[in-house]
């Protein structure tokens, strides 16, 4: 995988590699490229994609709250929150 | 009375008969646990006082002959399963700090009919790994072995087991994940239909091929867990709503397919194993028949592309905001974001992340997704069509025993090919148990019976008339 093949997935996934796992990660990405080139060897022209494994429809429930919001209770997990909102940097330079 | 490696249905029946406290089991389960576990690393975290809280109430309901299916059972928690008031890390800094604010379903059904945990079980960070070595905590040790791994990603749980620390664990599969360290630590463990046990509350890998399960020292354990794990959740979209049962008669002989090219490419004495189960099974009335599967490497290639695809989309929550680690380093919100992820993860993670936002976005004729989606159901109808001659499917569960600890570069490629042979399983929503079936310079060998959908009975039925004629699941580490 090139440099600017590799940069562009990195700001799709949002992070950030240090110098060693980029060398570590090119090559295993690689690796992992060249093993999935098997995908093409079968002809899937009339198949259909299959998205779970278990052929079911979705379940329907009565529309009634059952459970509290969980709002207040995930906002115990950090510390940046004020007002029911969570706290960020400016998101847009003026 | 020695309580160490019991089996849940033997300590089930002291129990009941007030033989042995619930308080007894749980102080020598915590005392073996402190003595122990140093070497082993199978815990990240314990619950002493809960517990004992748990046992004291357990042995009052005892008394009262308010008896259920698990009370005073010592479990441990695989630590992605949420439950309310305590950490929930996934292995990973990412969630060092997250304490969960509800119980999983599972957390909650066990806990429901009796089961006590004594806390959450290493694992590979986000379930991400076949060696147990990707853990934020540190790497897992096989308990037969100090200079081997675990297997993984459950690898605390499977080890925990072995060890004799607790009567069962809970796990999850998406991949092999229950299945190769059993093997490796030479216990059952066994992974139910997809949709059989609620997702609700497992931190997500791979939606559609995670799956809970259950590590046990016999099948007859592993079918008490089931009964008490299995059911419909409202809660999961993906949850099962057809009935279930562990103790539906299985008839028998059975015809058991054997896809003898999946043995080509091992050891010879990890054949030798496989071909003993064959004989003890054919011994018992069972009929052999020899059958072609999907092949393993297209399999692997195709478990690849969607579990990677799924798991850039499920963790792309972390966003450092709302929960999970936030850097302190960040000038602007993109930067907390990616700052946040890049030092929350670790290598393995993000390895993942970045090859599943490749297949999401690149391909010849498609994404690579699309075309692994198209796979997969070629993969299934390969094996739906094998389920037509045979009842139920003998194959291996890993290419090899335990791997040695920390290995290099090259055996991680390695690593990623532990997977071969169970990864079709869960592409095809299978039930499948690993036996212990042997060993090899004293280290375990396992051996998957894999069943048609929604024929779990079946499969645990068969492990555990395996298991009344053979004695490896008995064989216990020197700890």
């Amino acid at each position: 995988m090139d440099d600017q093949s590799l940069d562009l997935l990195l700001e799709l996934s949002a992070l950030r590699l240090t110098d060693a796992e980029r060398i570590r990660i090119s090559r295993s990405l690689d690796w992992l490229i060249e093993y999935v080139e098997l995908l093409y060897a079968k002809p899937i022209e009339e198949v259909d994609p299959l998205i779970h494994a278990v052929d079911h429809s979705q379940q329907s429930r009565p529309d009634v709250a059952t459970q509290v919001s969980a709002g207040n209770l995930l906002e115990t997990q950090t510390n940046h929150h004020r007002d029911g909102l969570y706290l960020v940097p400016k998101v847009i330079d003026t | 009375m020695t309580l160490a490696f019991r089996p849940l249905v033997e300590l089930r029946k002291l129990l009941r008969s007030r033989s042995v406290s619930a308080v007894e089991v749980i102080e020598h389960c915590l005392e073996r646990i402190q003595r122990i576990d140093h070497q082993l690393n199978c815990f990240s975290m314990t619950m002493t006082d809960e517990a004992l809280h748990a046992a004291a109430q357990a042995d009052d309901d005892i008394s009262a002959r308010n008896f259920k299916l698990l009370s005073g059972i010592p479990i441990a928690h695989k630590d992605l399963f949420c439950m309310k008031g305590f950490p929930t890390s996934c292995a990973s800094n990412m969630l060092q700090n997250f304490v969960a604010p509800y119980d999983a379903t599972i957390v909650t059904n066990l806990r429901k009919h009796g089961a006590i945990c004594l806390g959450k079980t290493n694992m590979d960070e986000f379930a991400m790994g076949s060696s147990g070595e990707t853990s934020t905590f540190g790497s897992t040790i096989n308990p037969w072995d100090s200079k081997c791994v675990a297997g993984g990603s459950s690898s605390g749980s499977a080890a925990a087991v072995a060890a004799g620390l607790v009567a069962a664990c809970t796990g999850s599969d998406t991949g092999g994940s229950i299945r190769q360290p059993a093997a490796f630590c030479g216990i059952t463990g066994f992974k139910p239909t997809y949709g059989c046990f609620s997702r609700y509350g497992m931190i997500a890998f791979a939606s559609s091929l995670d799956q809970a399960g259950i590590h046990t020292h016999s099948a007859e354990d592993a079918a008490l867990m089931y009964q008490a794990m299995v059911g419909h959740d409202p809660q999961d979209p993906s949850s099962s709503a057809r009935t279930h049962s562990a103790n539906q008669p299985t008839r028998c002989p059975l015809t058991v397919g054997y896809p003898s090219a999946f043995l080509d490419s091992l050891s010879e004495p990890l054949v030798r194993c496989i071909e003993e189960a064959k004989r003890v099974l054919t011994a018992a009335g069972h009929r052999f028949v020899e059958i072609e599967l999907p092949d393993p490497n297209l399999a692997l290639a195709t478990y690849f592309v969607i579990s990677r695809g799924e798991a850039a989309s499920n963790l792309a929550r972390f966003d450092g905001v709302r929960f999970g680690h936030r850097s302190t380093t960040q000038t602007n919100h993109r930067d907390l974001c990616t700052q946040s992820r890049s030092e929350g993860f670790g290598e393995e993670v993000k390895k993942r992340i970045l090859f599943g936002n490749h297949v999401l976005t690149q391909g010849r004729g498609g994404t690579l997704f699309e075309r692994a989606q198209k796979v997969r159901r070629l993969i299934r109808e390969g094996y739906a069509e094998a389920f037509k001659k045979v009842d139920i499917i003998l194959a291996p569960s890993a290419p090899s025993t335990a791997m040695p600890l920390n290995c290099d570069e090259r055996d991680s490629y390695d690593v990623y090919l532990q997977d071969r042979y169970t990864v079709a399983v869960n592409l095809a929503g299978l039930p499948a148990i690993s036996i212990p079936v042997g060993f090899i310079d004293k280290l375990p060998v396992g051996a998957q019976l894999i069943g048609r959908q929604f024929s779990d009975q079946m499969v645990l039925q068969l492990a555990s008339q395996f298991q009344q004629l053979s004695d490896w699941h008995l064989q216990h580490p020197d700890l």
